[in-house]
């Protein structure tokens, strides 16, 4: 599933961030002397496959400049000697959207207090996925990352830091949220005419991780768990008990680097939920294989309209289906590794994603990739990559490709991909 | 013959004089200072690495403090941040660049040259910086001594 753009909550986001300002600024305490901080992201580059079959929200041989393409704006602002205010947009090439804005309060040392917008802290990129010029991978592995929905909430965060002396700490960071929602725009399948919103509610969201270690190595573990609800124009599913757990290795020393991490989803979904879900894919299924049909003897504009509307909803019916199933099991792992030389850092990694949830119809989410990158630093605010990955579906599995619609079998592909990161 | 030899000698040591020159700006001693006023006369090397990567804001006995940094493209810094942050000039611009893009923070700002440096601190009691141990004069209190 690729997510292709997000709005949040704009009063959310105004109102919790504006009235703690305000509050901040009214009981008197001092304001720094330093203006707002601006800084930005921008990533820009090229993806294609060697095969017309979609893969990972609609890549195929013609090359895709929009995915890859996104620029961020962020502002930072001390408003007294304990209070920061940060916020940031994030533009692709559909829309500009909030990111995310919280206020931080810092009581006590070692304890961050933050209340607003905030990207949940579930994995080792979790909260700066967006910044391509902070990690290696031109994306991280989608065979972890691909797999959750939850990427920010409106709530209480909290980080506390304990140091232990010569550089070694322990980090401890959460997130509550009773009720946030997310509206993500979704691309699945190689047509790029299949899109559509998903809107994401999370209750009573809770993500706890764990770090320790120093800037040479670290590792860390994190669990997530919310209540979701889902909704389309296509279809609900009210309530999916989400869980999450990680663990997740990083070694950055003397030129090398070491980064893994595990995946798996200890969530649950009600029977109910499951029955209407392969209910719903069998009908539009059947429904979209007819109108692709009768578009395909009678070549009219109506026809071939009609089929494409047949195909959205039976690709947003396959997502339903696979959501409901993935929620039990799914799990994934990577592992990268590469040695920097001078400004130049190849790396290589493998990952897997397993899913043994499946319905009579169709076997979800298992494949084995393998890439090799180059990363070049050519300033230190700009970076250079290239990446090239072969995937293996198993067994027959879909893995990360896109639902075929032409009921073939899924075959291994190879992915290539280029882009530019900078950060100012 | 012995004008040729002459010649490589006064060569040599002209190289050896230009090596050490570079050597020694490449190994300057660093001083952390601050005002006179500020509340501690000592300050551990863990102490400053958690401030000047942004994991502190405040020191025992002292509470929140303010920063100056050298100028980006300073050798001081590239020395500082190798000897007592621990990291290349390459891997403290990730940090950061972390730590910004997830409102974790900002660098700390630069002044300019050590007598911007000498008047910041002159009107900030709470505040520290990092120079040249050979531009240390008497309107500073020197906290710690990197060689």
């Amino acid at each position: 599933m690729k997510r292709t753009s997000r709005r949040i909550g704009c009063k959310a986001f105004v109102a919790s961030a504006s009235c703690i300002s305000a509050l901040v600024l009214a009981s008197g305490a001092k304001a720094d002397d330093q203006a707002p901080t601006w800084h930005g992201f921008f990533t820009s580059g090229v993806a294609f496959t060697d095969t017309n079959a979609g893969y990972n929200g609609g890549l195929t041989k013609r090359a895709d400049i929009e995915r890859l393409t996104h620029l961020g704006l962020n502002i930072q602002k001390n408003l007294s000697e304990r209070w920061d205010f940060a916020a940031q947009i994030i533009a692709d090439s559909n829309t500009v959207s909030p990111d995310w804005a919280f206020v931080s309060w810092y009581p006590i040392k070692g304890l961050t207090l933050r209340v607003g917008k905030q990207k949940a802290p579930m994995w080792l990129m979790s909260d700066h996925i967006d910044v391509g010029h902070t990690y290696p991978w031109i994306a991280p592995p989608e065979e972890v990352y691909s797999f959750n929905p939850i990427k920010r909430a409106s709530g209480l965060g909290a980080t506390y830091r304990l140091a232990l002396g010569g550089g070694l700490e322990a980090v401890a960071e959460g997130l509550i949220s009773a009720n946030s929602t997310d509206t993500l725009t979704v691309t699945e399948g190689a047509s790029k005419n299949s899109s559509f919103q998903v809107k994401l509610n999370y209750r009573r969201l809770g993500v706890i991780n764990l770090a320790l270690g120093n800037e040479a190595f670290q590792v860390r573990a994190g669990y997530t768990k919310a209540a979701v609800g889902i909704k389309t124009d296509f279809y609900q599913i009210k309530n999916l008990n989400a869980g999450f757990g990680t663990v997740g290795l990083k070694v950055d020393t003397h030129g090398f680097l070491l980064l893994s991490e595990y995946a798996s989803n200890f969530g649950s979904v009600d029977k109910s939920e499951i029955s209407e879900a392969n209910a719903n894919l069998i009908a539009a299924g059947t429904t979209s294989a007819m109108a692709g049909a009768k578009a395909a003897q009678t070549g009219s504009p109506a026809d071939i309209q009609a089929a494409q509307t047949a195909g959205t909803a039976a690709e947003a019916a396959y997502l339903q289906d696979a959501a409901v199933h993935q929620m039990v099991g799914a799990r994934g792992w990577y592992a990268t590794t590469g040695y920097q030389v001078g400004p130049v850092l190849p790396f290589v990694t493998v990952a897997q994603t397993r899913n043994p949830g499946s319905n009579h119809i169709i076997n979800y989410g298992s494949q084995d990739s393998a890439s090799f990158g180059i990363k070049y630093d050519a300033n230190p605010y700009t970076d250079l990559k290239v990446q090239g990955q072969h995937v293996w579906p198993k067994n027959g599995s879909r893995g990360i490709q896109d639902v075929s619609t032409t009921g073939s079998s899924y075959k291994q592909l190879n992915v290539f991909q280029a882009a530019v990161d900078v950060a100012f | 013959m012995l004008t040729r030899v002459w010649f490589s000698i006064k060569c040599a040591a002209f190289g050896a004089a230009l090596v050490s020159t570079s050597a020694a700006a490449l190994a300057a001693d660093i001083a952390v200072v601050a005002n006179h006023k500020f509340p501690v006369a000592t300050i551990s090397i863990d102490d400053v690495r958690e401030l000047y990567l942004g994991k502190a804001r405040e020191l025992t006995g002292v509470g929140v403090v303010q920063l100056v940094d050298q100028p980006g493209n300073s050798a001081l810094k590239d020395e500082f941040a190798q000897k007592v942050l621990d990291k290349t000039p390459s891997q403290l611009n990730a940090y950061w660049s972390v730590r910004i893009f997830t409102g974790h923070g900002v660098p700390p700002q630069s002044v300019g040259d050590e007598n911007a440096v000498k008047a910041w601190l002159a009107a900030h009691p709470d505040g520290i910086a990092y120079m040249d141990l050979k531009h240390v004069d008497s309107s500073v209190k020197v906290l710690l001594k990197v060689q």
